[in-house]
């Protein structure tokens, strides 16, 4: 269900939008996932360019 | 705990003084050990916080780590002699025999040194059981790698738990062991979670990559590279044509900046990235669940942020 959500935020920039403030419910996603994919998306919008390698 | 790597640089360099009597295996072995030295230890410094946070207040760890960190040499040597790309390495350099003798001396003198670090008889023999335990698995999930053997996401996580994680492992239990106490099965637990995070990091990395390392150009098996087969659109399909070998690295070689945006556009990056950050948010919580671990933290995390080479 991760993958599938995923490929939805890519083809939909308004879902991408409401995903990075936090607005888009993410139905099937576990809260590990969730976590992990509101990580990844926050670091992008701070760091204005791709997804971070790094964690810190 | 970057202090403590010229100890551990030292005790590497008298266990080949002291063993390694033939003047070409030490000279190429010193050659090797200054290239180490020159990136990480992260593994040796494993070996050292972990004693550490499990009551080890001794020397005797700086040895210890000289023995993991003597493996982690050879394991580097024999992967880049399997890959053939690292062209630069000092050990691709020299005459492949003289590197393939140095790797496999490099095994036996591990061993040893790992028997030498204590003189308590229960110590030296849990260590070597759980030293031979996770070197084992890792050479079994090695070998899996290099047979681009997982045709799945669940058989590649498998792989990696095994390559990676094992290694890992045996970094952290030495210290574990070594402080007098039993293995512990959440330090194996978040080492497998810190392997498998770090392994999909650099899988990222060769993914984007485009020379004889880049995972798409060696058709190899990875995380990123399924999800990226299963998300292609008409137009991708170059991709797929490459992959299953009816197109040539030179009928694609140009194909650069396509792929690059074809990773993005499929969400392949961001699946990488979510993937990885997963695993590492776990090894986190069951860091913070460990109550030795909590003076350590900061610490631990600066060893595994350092730049990986």
């Amino acid at each position: 269900m991760l993958k599938e959500t995923i490929r939805q935020l890519v083809n939909s920039t308004e879902k991408m939008s409401m995903a990075m403030g936090g607005q888009l419910q993410l139905a099937g996603v576990s809260a590990a996932e969730q976590k992990a994919l509101l990580g990844e998306l926050n670091n992008k919008k701070e760091k204005n360019s791709g997804y971070a390698y790094m964690w810190g | 705990m970057n202090k403590c790597n010229p100890l551990i640089g030292q005790k590497m360099r008298e266990q080949v003084s002291r063993w390694f009597t033939a003047e070409p295996l030490a000279r190429f072995t010193g050659m090797f050990i200054d290239d180490k030295l020159r990136e990480s230890i992260k593994f040796g410094q494993l070996t050292v916080i972990h004693y550490k946070m499990f009551g080890g207040s001794g020397d005797e760890v700086y040895a210890a780590a000289a023995a993991v960190e003597l493996f982690i040499l050879a394991s580097d040597i024999l992967d880049d002699l399997q890959d053939q790309d690292a062209p630069a390495k000092p050990w691709m350099q020299v005459p492949q025999s003289a590197a393939i003798h140095v790797a496999s001396s490099l095994l036996m003198l591990s061993q040893q040194a790992m028997m030498e670090c204590t003189t308590d008889n229960k110590v030296r023999i849990a260590l070597a059981e759980m030293m031979n335990t996770q070197l084992l698995q890792a050479a079994n999930g090695q070998m899996l790698d290099i047979m681009n053997f997982a045709m799945d996401e669940q058989s590649y996580l498998e792989v990696v738990k095994q390559k990676s994680s094992a290694l890992l492992t045996f970094a952290c239990m030495t210290g574990v062991i070594l402080a007098g106490q039993p293995q512990q099965s959440i330090v194996a637990d978040y080492a497998a979670e810190i392997g498998t995070a770090a392994q999909l990091r650099n899988d990222l990395r060769d993914l984007l990559r485009w020379d004889e390392k880049s995972d798409f150009l060696q058709r190899k098996h990875t995380l990123l590279t399924m999800y990226l087969l299963e998300s292609l659109a008409e137009g991708d399909r170059w991709i797929l044509d490459y992959f299953e070998g009816r197109l040539s690295i030179e009928d694609i070689e140009s194909n650069r900046e396509r792929f690059a945006e074809t990773c993005e556009r499929t969400g392949t990056i961001l699946y990488g990235s979510v993937m990885s950050r997963m695993h590492y948010n776990r090894f986190v919580e069951l860091l913070d669940s460990l109550q030795e671990a909590s003076p350590w933290k900061t610490s631990f995390l600066q060893i595994l942020n350092q730049e990986i080479a």
